[in-house]
């Protein structure tokens, strides 16, 4: 028996731990530490994924794929063994989706904020300065522009500064950008088009929108990519 | 060989009044009790002993010694606390103790090797004892009668070799004994002063001449033990309390008060490194009523800060009939176990940095707000439920991240609440919807209807028509027909 057979297929989980202690090629240039959105286009755009000890986000309009991005996001996180939060400004998480996309919901922390835009961002300054979360993702949902534009930039400069040098990946998703500067990437996604399924009663098939690279400090943006989400 | 130690508190009852008010710590204070009009001093403090006050004086003779004197009621409340404080530091060293009095713990020493020699033990407990604001002298002895007079005997630490006990007991003066006065007389008339004089003497001839009581101090100047070691047993419990000389009606002062218990009571459970699990708040009131609050806390945690955050937050906006004249704190307690860190998986926090932030968490959106999402043992979809988030990660992660598909999952992103909506049908399906909160107008397209029904066998039963929906906005709505009522909702967004 070879020793790949006999690899323990949990091993297979050491690989991202053991990433840091890696031995870089000369000349190659350094990597940033990324958690992986789970979907291959999207990291490819992203570089690796979400950047970790960055603050990252998420644009659309309602029904873009907003929330399925980010879910993707937190089941990979939580499949490589990781814990997630959820800090959700209007309590639109569904459960059910979120078994549905993968996520091992006993490692996902929920905060639900009742639609208090400031209470998200308090408590994600909570979770983020209280550490070992892989990924933290705040989901706006359809809050109002103006709620969003009330909360002060020095906000996003502490939470950037909390995150920094972790290896937590800091993810907001809303209809608008709300980080400004302090964002590192910045992912636009376009209104979504919904692909019926023929035949039959009639079925919602999938979702299929493109993402935009709207912000990112190491790549040009612009760059889009095809993203299609399928109904489970 | 049987070897003993005893932990003693002196001068408790003050010890107690200092350690609820550190204001009153390195100032002569006196223990009163008795009625108003014959107040008669309890017990004083070292400051008020060395000038001249006694228990026993009346306040007015204890006063007239002692300029300065500060008279406080015994507080019974802080004698508890006190006396659990006590405990506590004699159970982070051994298992088996015996609470021989609020003031004085036995401790059984056999197998605490572990934790050095016995001067190293004994230093143990007294540092114990100092972190808790209550200053404890320490006797090791073969007996808990000789390791008890040790402790009395000096300041500190005491140790009585094995064997020794005969020779450390013989020069020590009989007022150690605290002979009641009329035996006390007669040994003196005797010529008996000190433990080895009275050791000396026969046991018939005691007896005949003194009677049990005789025999009993007899036995005790031998260091001899009156009875069997009898360790505690039973449910421990975690309360610290505290009578008020003031009456609190403010929030502030609430939580000043409270600040303090907290401080005391995360210090006795650092002792056993434990956590509370849930608090229970005992007001008593003016009026003689008592309010009683429970707090219960996602995870063991023993922050005061945070603790009292959570109280903050909890108690924040409560009102009250009278006056606050007595507070108490008891802890639901849990282990604080450290986690094994998983070498090949992701750094997780550890169960105390997650009680941290589960705590701050709890304290800014409230208990039913954070936690881990459960889905329902039910087919109905607004079953959501929310368990303590204890970080743990199952074995089946693993397994499924070998497995993970390329393909995104649609997910949707619910209302909440649901959005009331107006729909006109043209046969069975929609074609036309209107709800606030989204643009509504023609159906583009539809699909449906998906009928569910259950739990028709209880006084909760549902049935419901979902359809999915795209309307003008591009985005894909569930509309469902609650078929009980027959209103509509917009339940979800396909997302």
């Amino acid at each position: 028996m070879t020793a790949v057979a006999r690899l323990d297929p949990s091993a297979l989980r050491a690989l991202p731990a053991l990433a840091p202690f890696l031995v870089r090629p000369a000349g190659a240039p350094a990597r940033r530490p990324t958690t992986a959105t789970g979907l291959p286009p999207l990291d490819a755009l992203l570089g690796g994924g979400f950047p970790r000890g960055r603050i990252a986000e998420v644009v659309g309009p309602r029904g873009a794929g907003r929330t399925s991005l980010v879910l993707a996001g937190l089941a990979r996180a939580t499949t490589a063994g990781g814990l997630v939060a959820l800090v959700d400004a209007a309590d639109g998480l569904d459960p059910a989706s979120a078994a549905a996309c993968g996520i091992a919901l006993p490692q996902l922390l929920w905060v639900r904020c009742g639609g208090d835009v400031r209470t998200a961002i308090q408590a994600t300054d909570v979770v983020v300065q209280g550490g070992g979360f892989e990924l933290v993702a705040v989901d706006f949902g359809d809050v109002a522009p103006w709620a969003l534009a009330r909360v002060p930039a020095a906000a996003f400069v502490r939470l950037q500064r909390a995150v920094e040098g972790t290896p937590t990946a800091l993810v907001f998703a809303g209809p608008r950008r709300v980080a400004g500067s302090m964002a590192t990437v910045a992912v636009a996604l376009t209104p979504a088009r919904p692909v019926w399924r023929r035949g039959g009663p009639g079925l919602l098939g999938a979702l299929a929108t493109e993402a935009r690279l709207i912000r990112s400090r190491e790549h040009a943006p612009g760059a889009s990519v095809r993203l299609t989400w399928a109904t489970a | 060989m049987k070897r003993y130690a005893c932990l003693w508190a002196p001068h408790f009852v003050v010890t107690a009044l200092v350690r609820s008010d550190p204001a009153l710590r390195g100032r002569p204070v006196a223990a009163l009790a008795g009625t108003p009009a014959a107040r008669t001093v309890l017990d004083v403090s070292p400051e008020a002993w060395t000038a001249g006050a006694r228990p026993g004086m009346s306040a007015g003779e204890a006063g007239t010694r002692v300029p300065g004197l500060i008279g406080r009621d015994r507080d019974p409340e802080a004698e508890a606390s006190a006396a659990a404080a006590l405990l506590d530091v004699a159970a982070a060293t051994s298992p088996r103790l015996e609470a021989a009095a609020p003031d004085r713990v036995h401790l059984d020493l056999t197998g605490l090797d572990l934790f050095g020699a016995e001067p190293r033990i004994g230093e143990r407990l007294a540092e114990g004892t100092a972190s808790l604001d209550l200053p404890a002298r320490v006797g090791i002895a073969g007996s808990r009668t000789v390791a008890g007079l040790a402790a009395r005997a000096a300041a500190g630490v005491t140790v009585v070799a094995a064997g020794g006990e005969p020779a450390f007991l013989a020069p020590l003066p009989m007022e150690l004994l605290a002979p009641p006065p009329d035996l006390a007389e007669c040994l003196d008339r005797w010529g008996i002063r000190t433990l080895g004089e009275l050791a000396a003497l026969p046991t018939p001839a005691v007896l005949a001449r003194l009677g049990l009581p005789g025999r009993q101090l007899l036995a005790l100047a031998r260091g001899e033990d009156e009875g069997p070691f009898v360790p505690r047993a039973g449910p421990e419990r975690w309360i610290e309390a505290l009578a008020l000389d003031w009456e609190v009606t403010l929030f502030e002062g609430l939580l000043f008060v409270l600040h303090r218990l907290l401080d005391r009571l995360a210090a006795r459970l650092a002792l056993r490194e434990l956590g509370a699990t849930a608090l229970a708040l005992t007001a008593g009131l003016a009026d003689g009523t008592v309010h009683r609050h429970r707090l219960a806390l996602q995870a063991p945690l023993r922050e005061p800060r945070t603790l009292l955050g959570l109280f903050r937050a909890d108690l924040d906006g409560l009102t009250l009939a009278a006056p606050i004249v007595s507070l108490a704190v008891e802890a639901e307690t849990a282990p604080l176990r450290p986690m094994q860190p998983d070498l090949y998986a992701p750094k997780r926090p550890s169960p105390h940095e997650l009680a941290q932030t589960l705590g701050r968490l709890t304290a800014l959106v409230g208990a039913d707000q954070v936690g881990a999402p459960v889905l329902g043992d039910t087919h109905r979809p607004t079953a959501i439920g929310l368990v303590p988030f204890a970080g743990t990660v199952g074995r089946q992660a693993a397994v499924a991240a070998l497995a993970f598909a390329d393909a995104g999952t649609l997910a949707c992103r619910r209302f909440a609440p649901p959005l009331s909506a107006t729909v006109q049908r043209q046969g069975e399906q929609p074609c036309w919807v209107e709800a606030a909160g989204l643009r509504g107008g023609t159906v583009v397209a539809c699909a449906g209807p998906w009928r569910t029904a259950g739990e028709w066998w209880t006084d909760t039963a549902w049935s419901r028509e979902e359809w999915d929906v795209a309307l003008p906005d591009g985005a894909v709505y569930r509309l469902v027909l609650d078929r009980a009522s027959g209103a509509w909702s917009v339940d979800a967004v396909y997302d």
